[in-house]
């Protein structure tokens, strides 16, 4: 596959992950702007306790998606250093991508003391 | 103040910010943190939303500026190495560091973003990359020098974005354009290619915190969207000049009030 159709295809990826995710976070807000929008607005602080509703987790997956697109942008550009045969910035890409994947996913999955 | 008329309230204001950021060259996330806190938002979910906003913005404009091939790729990548050690160690700095500090810290870097924006080269010298319409692609070779200086500065780039919560596009175009000497288009368009990858290595802690608060996540980051996408049509058509002097005034009266914020947090 030549670099530019890979470019191409990178750019309808993007551009249907974030029409996507702007699409949930839309429904989201829609749904819950519906059933709560009337009610009196409380200033939400870091120490009021959490209440998850279903809108605000349609939102959250919104956000997720739009970071996972970060990701797969990612992916292309290593495909494309890749494909040009280009190992070296093949490789700083990989640590990138690994620096990247650490700091998203390991805070949120193992809880750590470090950063929690 | 119904939630309806708040989340409209900050839809508003998001959209606003965003296009100004636009307009001036600030980036959309140095603006609203501030205006936020103003607003009475925490100052964490402030910079949580504003990491979103800024994932956004930069995706949005990947898609529009990927054909005409200003953004480097290979010296981004090389950079961001840089920018997401320092995305790493200032999570790890978000942890210790005292929210009257961050207000403080965020102040300094308010009056270096005016000052940046104040003294950058006029729209005449220096056209927009949306009002450049390409009909063929010319060679163009420049040569990339003190490349380690450059490297350091996106380290500090990469922990001031991570403790907050903005994207430092300005320490980044700065690092580019001044140290590296890469031509200014290239540099901004580099810049946006990484910000969004150095805003994704913060935004975990923000998430694992939960700082990311959905109510007020979701006006800003339809808001700033809505606004950057009019911001980037209009563009060519505004004389960003004086425009930028207002709002660099505006960026210095919003750094005061995050000063005086983050000395009263301490008094």
């Amino acid at each position: 596959m030549k670099t530019h159709t890979l470019i191409e295809l990178q750019n309808r990826v993007l551009e249907i992950g974030v029409r996507l995710s702007i699409l949930m976070v839309f429904i989201g807000a829609g749904v819950y702007l519906f059933y709560y929008g009337s009610q009196p607005h409380i200033m939400p602080s870091i120490v009021t306790k959490k209440t998850f509703i279903l809108e605000f987790k349609i939102v959250e997956y919104g956000l997720y998606t739009l970071i996972l697109i970060q990701f797969t942008r990612l992916f292309f550009v290593l495909a494309v250093f890749f494909l040009k045969r280009d190992f070296l910035f093949f490789s700083v890409s990989i640590f990138v991508l690994g620096f990247l994947g650490f700091s998203m996913f390991f805070p949120i999955f193992f809880h750590t003391s470090i950063f929690l | 103040m119904t939630v309806f008329e708040f989340s409209l309230l900050l839809f508003i204001i998001s959209c606003l910010t965003g296009m100004f950021g636009v307009l001036t060259g600030l980036g959309g996330g140095i603006l609203l943190v501030p205006i936020l806190t103003a607003l009475g938002v925490n100052l964490y979910y402030a910079m949580g939303a504003s990491l979103i906003s800024i994932i956004t913005t930069s995706l949005s404009a990947a898609i529009t500026l990927s054909g005409q091939y200003f953004t480097n790729i290979k010296i981004g990548m090389f950079l961001e190495t840089g920018a997401v050690i320092g995305a790493l160690l200032g999570a790890v700095l978000l942890s210790f560091l005292p929210i009257s500090l961050i207000a403080i810290v965020f102040s300094f870097v308010l009056l270096f973003s005016a000052y940046s924006t104040f003294t950058r080269r006029t729209q005449e010298e220096d056209p927009p990359l949306s009002a450049l319409k390409l009909k063929h692609i010319e060679l163009y070779e420049y040569s990339v020098i003190e490349l380690l200086q450059g490297w350091l500065l996106m380290i500090m780039g990469g922990i001031l974005s991570s403790i907050l919560g903005v994207g430092s596009g300005a320490v980044k175009v700065l690092a580019m354009d001044q140290v590296l000497h890469l031509p200014y288009k290239i540099s901004t368009a580099t810049s946006n290619f990484m910000v969004g990858m150095t805003a994704t290595a913060s935004i975990g802690v923000y998430f694992a915190k939960g700082y990311i608060e959905p109510s007020i996540a979701f006006p800003v980051m339809l808001g700033i969207f809505l606004g950057a996408l009019v911001g980037s049509r209009i563009l060519q058509f505004v004389k960003s000049r004086s425009l930028r002097v207002v709002f660099s005034i505006l960026v210095i009266i919003l750094a005061s009030q995050m000063f005086y914020m983050g000395i009263k947090e301490i008094v």
